[in-house]
């Protein structure tokens, strides 16, 4: 009999899942509304109709009982700000009371007193909070709203006591002036901290565009530079790279993806709807659990993406045991089995100062 | 007949031929992480979820595996140790 620690046993699970296609690990987009209002953001919905789309506190719950009943045994609420769903409490004590494995994804705004006294009694595993800015003027230009102060004072509150917390930074266009203090301000908290290096296509409906808010390439490798000196020992997303480097499969297959997402991952958007990962293309696969159940949905969302061709181009490709395809980089050409020759741009740039990084050490 | 208690804040999970003890609820903070059980173990499990004597689930392990009741009752004492170690029986 032997305790494992919570990391020692997902990681444990990981392959194992993925190799049964049994789903393991859920994100529940419970919400598009947000308290904030991020230029950036890729879910946020302003018209007030949307809160009659919404799933119910119900209707989360019997798609979570569905997915425990399937194997799901780690668990990640988000949104939107998911603390804003009416029914946020309810959905979060089920995954406790049911021994789910649980990340809870926020902007930190409702993450007051009340709110750590009860993560600090039905303990989740990790909460992730996204960071916007350093002071005031950076809040405002980045999320419209001066949240600056009762955020940060929230933070301080939550690592004090004993929560384990995850700092989020997405860099953007509008927190360009900034990106470097919010960094530093995020190192002060002394607690692992991401640095997203991948922005989102927006929602079609939500009126915003990725050009809008997108930082030139060259700027983007200043920040992961400067990312990888402020938090050598941190998370981030090179770091999950690395660890998907290390399992022993190949990056590149003739069927399926690399990644575990749709193998032993999904995700259930605020509508409803089953996607291997919270923004995979539409038009490559989703699943409708809520009209033909969990069980259902997820073997043939599973089907789709076990036997996903990946592009041509990616087999003659010489960076291909670097870089594995994945459908939501390639958000517009994917359902048509292409690459984006931006994104492809993109990844060469960052192996390539990568590789310029590991010979100057 | 001794029955022992079972801590009701935790959950088996059965997932890819594991057996997986995780706590629930409040007991979240304590406990931190997951017990992983052997076959045996599981079967001990849940035979004391069910508010099974030691002697019950001495017999249900002989009736599911080729040993005999000694043996059996010896791995059934063993289990609940581990298990009241671990904070899982009271």
């Amino acid at each position: 009999m032997d305790k494992l620690p919570y990391r020692e046993f997902l990681a444990m699970l990981q392959e194992k899942t993925r190799e049964a296609d049994i789903p393991y690990s859920g994100s529940f987009e419970l919400t598009p509304l947000c308290n904030l209002d991020c230029k950036m953001c890729y879910v946020h919905l302003q018209d007030p109709s949307v809160k009659h789309q919404m799933l119910s506190g119900e209707q989360w719950i019997s798609l979570i009982q569905q997915a425990i009943d399937e194997g799901m045994m780690e668990a990640l609420l988000t949104g939107g700000e998911a603390m804003t769903h009416p029914a946020f409490w309810d959905i979060y004590m089920y995954l406790i009371n049911h021994g789910i494995v649980t990340r809870v994804k926020t902007n930190g705004l409702l993450l007051n007193e009340e709110a750590i006294k009860r993560f600090q009694e039905y303990r989740p595993f990790q909460i992730d909070i996204s960071l916007y800015g350093c002071d005031s003027e950076s809040y405002v230009a980045v999320t419209g709203v001066d949240a600056y102060e009762q955020v940060v004072s929230h933070i301080r509150m939550a690592i004090d006591a004993g929560l384990h917390i995850q700092i989020m930074i997405t860099p953007s266009s509008y927190m360009s002036p900034w990106t470097e203090r919010v960094m530093q301000l995020a190192k002060s908290f002394y607690v692992n901290v991401m640095v997203n290096d991948t922005l989102i296509d927006p929602y079609d409906n939500t009126g915003r565009q990725k050009k809008d808010f997108d930082i030139p390439l060259e700027e983007d490798l200043r920040i992961q530079e400067k990312r990888k000196e402020l938090f050598s020992s941190g998370y981030s997303t090179d770091d999950h790279e690395f660890f998907m480097k290390r399992l022993n499969r190949p990056m590149l297959s003739d069927k399926g993806l690399y990644c575990s997402a749709g193998r032993s991952g999904f995700a259930v958007n605020w509508d409803g709807v089953l996607l291997p990962c919270l923004s995979f293309p539409r038009d490559v696969v989703c699943a409708h659990p809520l009209r033909d159940g969990f069980h259902q949905a997820w073997n043939e969302m599973n089907d789709v993406v076990k036997n996903y061709e990946v592009p041509k181009a990616c087999h003659s490709c010489e960076l291909n045991d670097k870089c594995h395809y994945c459908p939501m980089h390639h958000q517009k050409v994917a359902a048509k089995h292409l690459c984006d020759p931006d994104y492809c741009n993109y990844v060469k740039a960052r192996i390539k100062a990568a590789e310029k990084t590991n010979k100057d050490n | 007949m001794s029955k022992p208690l079972l801590n009701k804040d935790f959950v088996l999970r059965k997932v890819c031929g594991l057996n997986v003890v995780l706590p629930t609820g409040a007991n979240v903070k304590d406990f931190g992480g997951a017990l992983n059980l052997n076959d045996t173990g599981a079967l001990i499990y849940e035979q004391l979820q069910a508010g099974k004597t030691v002697e019950e689930t001495v017999s249900a392990l002989v009736a599911a595996y080729d040993v005999t009741p000694e043996t059996a009752l010896a791995d059934v004492q063993e289990t609940i140790e581990s298990l009241r170690e671990a904070g899982v029986v009271a």
